[in-house]
C-alpha cells in the first residue's frame, strides 16, 4: 500500500514518530491532533475497516489502546480520555487504514463530542429493537486466538498464508468500494 | 439500606464497601440485573448491549460489562478485549439489520470527557451520510516544540507501563516499547484513576 501514511509510518518512512511498537501495533502522537497528546494507535497490517480485522488482533489492539490511555492520564495529567473510532466515510473515516484515536481531556478544553438525541416514536424504537436483536442473535463465535502457529514471529509476519487470508482479501476488495 | 446512610457512615466505609455501595446505586448494574427495564439487543456472560434511550442515531447501542467498572483502565483486559470484539460483531448486526455499514465507536472516560454514569460503556453509533451527528475530530497543528515535549512525556510513561505489565505477567510477550528507556519503576503519578472514577 504505497501511499498509505500509516503503512509508511510502520516502515519508518514518515515524520510521524512512534511512541509504541510491537509485532502488530504502532502508536504515534498526532502532529495535528484535537489537543496536544492526541494519540493514534493502528494495526501494522493494512485493514481498511474494522470489520475485516480478526478478533484476536482487535483484542490486542485495544489492550494496547487501554495501556496507552493510562500512560496519557499519567503523563499529562489528563482528567479524562475519549477513545474514538471512525468506521466508514459517513462516520468520518478519512484514510483507509483502521486507526483508534485517544484524546486526552481536561475540564474546559473546548472539545465537545456530545450529540443531540434523535426523537423517535415508540414504534420506530420497537422496530429497530426487533431487527437488531434478531441480527445480533447470530453473534456468538469469536476467534480470540489465532489458530496455533506463528505465536512467536519476529518482525516478519507474512511467512505463511492461512486459508482464511484469501477470504479476507476478498472482503477487503468489497470494503474498498466504500472508501475512496 | 443505601438511602439511609449518613455522610459519616460513608466516610467510614472500606473501599470494598464503597464499591458495593456504588454498585447498588448504579442504574446500569440494575439494568444488568433486570431490575430496571431496557431494550436488550445482545447479551453474553461478560457483557450486555442495549439501545440508548437518547440515541445519536436510530440503532445507537450501549455496550457495557456486566460487572461494575467505572473506567476502561480499571477493567481486566479479558473483559475489555471481549467488549471490543463484540462491538465489531454488533456493527455487523447493524449493517445487516439497519443497512448502516458505517459506525462510530465512542468512549468517554471520566466526566471531563463527557462520561455521565459511573459504569463503563462503549457507544456504537450507526452512521449515514448527512445524519447530522457531530463526531468530527478537530484538527489543530501543534507547534513542534510542544509536540516533542508531550511525546517525550507520554513515551516515558508508555515505557514504564509496558515494562510493568510484562513484569507482572512474567511471561514474555511480544510487546516491546519503541525505545527502551530505564524504567524508573515507580507507580507514582499525578493522576489517580480511582479519583477520576470517584468524580462520576
Amino acid at each position: 500500500m504505497g501511499d498509505c501514511i500509516f503503512c509508511n509510518t510502520v516502515e519508518g518512512k514518515t515524520k510521524l514518530e512512534k511512541v509504541y511498537e510491537d509485532a502488530e501495533v504502532v502508536a504515534v502522537v498526532h502532529p495535528r491532533g484535537a489537543v496536544p497528546g492526541h494519540i493514534l494507535v493502528f494495526p501494522k497490517k493494512h485493514y481498511q475497516v474494522f470489520e475485516i480485522m480478526p478478533d484476536y488482533e482487535i483484542g490486542h489492539l485495544f489492550d494496547v489502546v487501554n495501556k496507552i490511555s493510562i500512560a496519557v492520564f499519567e503523563a499529562i495529567q489528563a482528567q479524562g480520555t475519549n477513545i474514538i473510532m471512525q468506521n466508514g466515510v459517513s462516520a468520518g473515516q478519512e484514510l483507509p487504514h483502521v486507526v483508534v484515536h485517544i484524546i486526552p481531556r481536561k475540564e474546559g478544553d473546548g472539545l465537545d463530542f456530545q450529540w443531540t438525541p434523535k426523537q423517535m416514536t415508540q414504534e420506530e424504537v420497537s422496530s429497530i429493537e426487533l431487527k437488531l436483536k434478531e441480527a445480533a442473535s447470530e453473534i456468538g463465535e469469536f476467534e480470540k486466538e489465532k489458530k496455533k502457529e506463528a505465536v512467536k514471529v519476529e518482525g516478519k509476519e507474512e511467512k505463511k498464508k492461512p486459508a482464511d487470508e484469501e477470504e479476507k482479501d476478498e472482503d477487503m476488495a468489497k470494503q474498498l468500494e466504500r472508501i475512496p | 439500606m443505601a438511602e439511609q446512610l449518613t455522610e459519616e457512615e460513608i466516610k467510614n466505609m472500606s473501599p470494598e464497601e464503597l464499591k458495593e455501595l456504588q454498585k447498588q446505586q448504579c442504574v446500569f448494574c440494575q439494568i444488568v440485573d433486570g431490575k430496571v427495564a431496557s431494550k436488550k439487543i445482545y447479551e453474553d456472560d461478560k457483557c450486555l448491549g442495549i439501545l440508548d434511550i437518547n440515541p445519536a442515531n436510530p440503532g445507537h447501542v450501549l455496550l457495557m460489562p456486566k460487572e461494575h467498572y467505572p473506567l476502561l483502565p480499571l477493567m481486566p483486559p479479558d473483559i475489555s478485549e471481549h467488549l471490543f470484539i463484540v462491538s465489531k460483531a454488533i456493527m455487523g448486526a447493524m449493517s445487516l439489520a439497519l443497512g448502516t455499514k458505517d459506525a462510530n465507536i465512542f468512549i468517554a472516560n471520566g466526566s471531563a470527557a463527557g462520561q455521565r454514569a459511573p459504569h463503563f460503556m462503549l457507544h456504537i453509533i450507526p452512521r449515514k451520510m448527512g445524519d447530522g451527528v457531530k463526531m468530527e475530530i478537530p484538527v489543530n497543528p501543534i507547534p513542534e516544540k510542544e509536540l516533542k515535549e508531550v511525546k517525550d512525556k507520554i513515551q516515558e510513561k508508555i515505557n514504564i507501563i509496558f515494562k510493568l505489565k510484562k513484569a507482572e505477567t512474567g511471561a514474555a510477550s511480544e510487546e516491546k516499547p519503541a525505545k527502551a528507556k530505564e524504567p524508573t519503576k515507580k507507580e507514582e503519578s499525578g493522576v489517580d484513576l480511582d479519583d477520576i472514577a470517584d468524580l462520576l
